[in-house]
């Protein structure tokens, strides 16, 4: 048996979380060693609050400029309407029969007209494909989060795997060009894509909440993104192009 | 109780669509986020572009804000995920967090006590930074949480996608680092 408390019972002493604060307390009553150890726990707890900077005068009018454009409207969450999901994976089904009649064209190679264009345009015209990419995708993935039989779950897993293929492209866009941020959603995005991809026809058994959680994240990720992007400095050389391969 | 029935109004309004009534509740509690959000990511621009993709995130998931809770401790939930997230990602890039390679690159200063407080202040301050630096992702963001946000440790736990238990040892192990960093100057101060 010990003779002295733990240092981590003396730690959650002083944050309010010790299972049993009396018995604590009872010991650190007769034992000097342990309070002098609980006193230096707790000057240290003390000194430890990290000075904050003052994010200035116009922070609110900074953020607000800031975030407005990034907000759009508000959305219904579709997969609370069983009519809306089901008709969102029927319109889903539709557009697959379609991209399957008239397969979507590879990116563009530049043309003379889009090489003309300044950097930061086509830095806004990347980022609106990779938001509207997203868009697809999170279509996708909300239909296939509500798949409830067999076949339901087809259009959207074929429809995935194109989109997966899109997605490599734009990361290895942003990879190239050093969007780290970009890069991470993009391969939380690609993780999901693959998994849905992969799913095995018969197994409807996505967790809608957690998956459109998922998509969610990576979709405020990329308008945060998107927001700061427009807020470069228009002389400041672009860093992102589209990947021509 | 009034105010807090003039923020469900504006949550309403919000929810309907209504920047302006979103504004209000950016403008009311973009401070506390970003004041989080620094402490966490340790430099301001990080904080302010957690304070972006907090409320991005709180105007896309207003439908899923339980009215019964607290709007700040929602938000502040939201805040805490996006500043680990980020130094989590920065973390694997092994990118500098705190903006502060200078202060984490150099030892820690000198264990000779300091007769002048502000010096004495500025050595802690400078040992607390360089503590908090070193401290892993989880580890740093739950200490500041609970310590400085009194978030629960179920809350951090919810909030970064933990458990309360592993939450409990993160802090645990985060004020045994921070002891060991500051012991030098905190004996100098009792001489």
């Amino acid at each position: 048996m010990s003779l002295h408390l733990d240092d981590d019972a003396l730690v959650l002493h002083a944050t309010g979380d010790v299972d049993d604060p009396a018995a604590v307390e009872a010991h650190l009553a007769t034992c000097a060693e342990c309070r002098e150890r609980r006193a230096e726990i707790g000057g240290v707890m003390a000194a430890a609050r990290p000075e904050v900077a003052d994010p200035g005068a116009d922070f609110e009018a900074r953020t607000w400029a800031r975030l407005q454009p990034a907000l759009g409207p508000r959305r219904l969450r579709t997969w609370k309407a069983p009519g809306a999901w089901l008709a969102l994976a029927a319109s889903l089904a539709v557009a697959f029969l379609l991209g399957r009649q008239f397969p979507q064209a590879p990116l563009p190679a530049p043309s003379p007209a889009s090489a003309a264009l300044d950097e930061a345009a086509r830095e806004r015209i990347l980022l609106t494909e990779v938001e509207e990419h997203l868009e697809r995708s999170q279509r996708v993935l909300v239909a296939a989060s509500h798949a409830q039989a067999p076949g339901e779950l087809e259009p959207a897993r074929a429809v995935a795997a194109d989109l997966v293929r899109d997605n490599r492209l734009y990361r290895q866009t942003a990879l190239r060009t050093g969007e780290a941020r970009l890069v991470d959603v993009l391969d939380e995005l690609e993780r999901l894509l693959v998994d849905l991809s992969k799913a095995p026809e018969d197994s409807p058994a996505t967790d809608a909440r957690a998956l459109q959680g998922r998509v969610d994240d990576v979709l405020f990720k990329v308008r945060v993104l998107g927001a700061r992007l427009r807020g470069r400095d228009p002389a400041r050389p672009a860093r992102v192009r589209p990947a021509t391969s | 109780m009034e105010r807090m029935e003039v923020e469900d109004g504006e949550l309403a309004r919000a929810r309907s669509g209504d920047h302006e009534a979103f504004r209000t509740l950016v403008d009311r509690h973009g401070r506390a986020v970003f004041a989080l959000a620094f402490r966490i990511t340790g430099n301001a621009h990080d904080a302010e572009d957690v304070v972006q993709e907090t409320f991005v995130k709180a105007w896309r998931r207003l439908d899923e804000f339980e009215a019964r809770s607290k709007f700040s401790s929602w938000i502040h939930r939201i805040a805490a995920n996006a500043a680990y997230d980020l130094l989590r990602s920065r973390r694997r890039r092994h990118e500098d967090p705190l903006g502060t390679e200078g202060d984490d690159a150099r030892p820690l200063a000198s264990d000779t006590p300091s007769a002048d407080r502000i010096v004495f202040g500025r050595e802690v301050d400078s040992r607390v930074r360089a503590a908090l630096h070193r401290l892993g992702p989880l580890e740093r963001s739950s200490f500041l949480l609970r310590h400085v946000d009194g978030m629960s440790m179920r809350e951090i736990a919810d909030a970064l996608g933990s458990d309360p238990n592993a939450v409990k040892q993160s802090v645990c192990r985060a004020v045994k680092k921070m002891r060991e960093a500051l012991r030098p100057a905190l004996a100098g101060s009792h001489p």
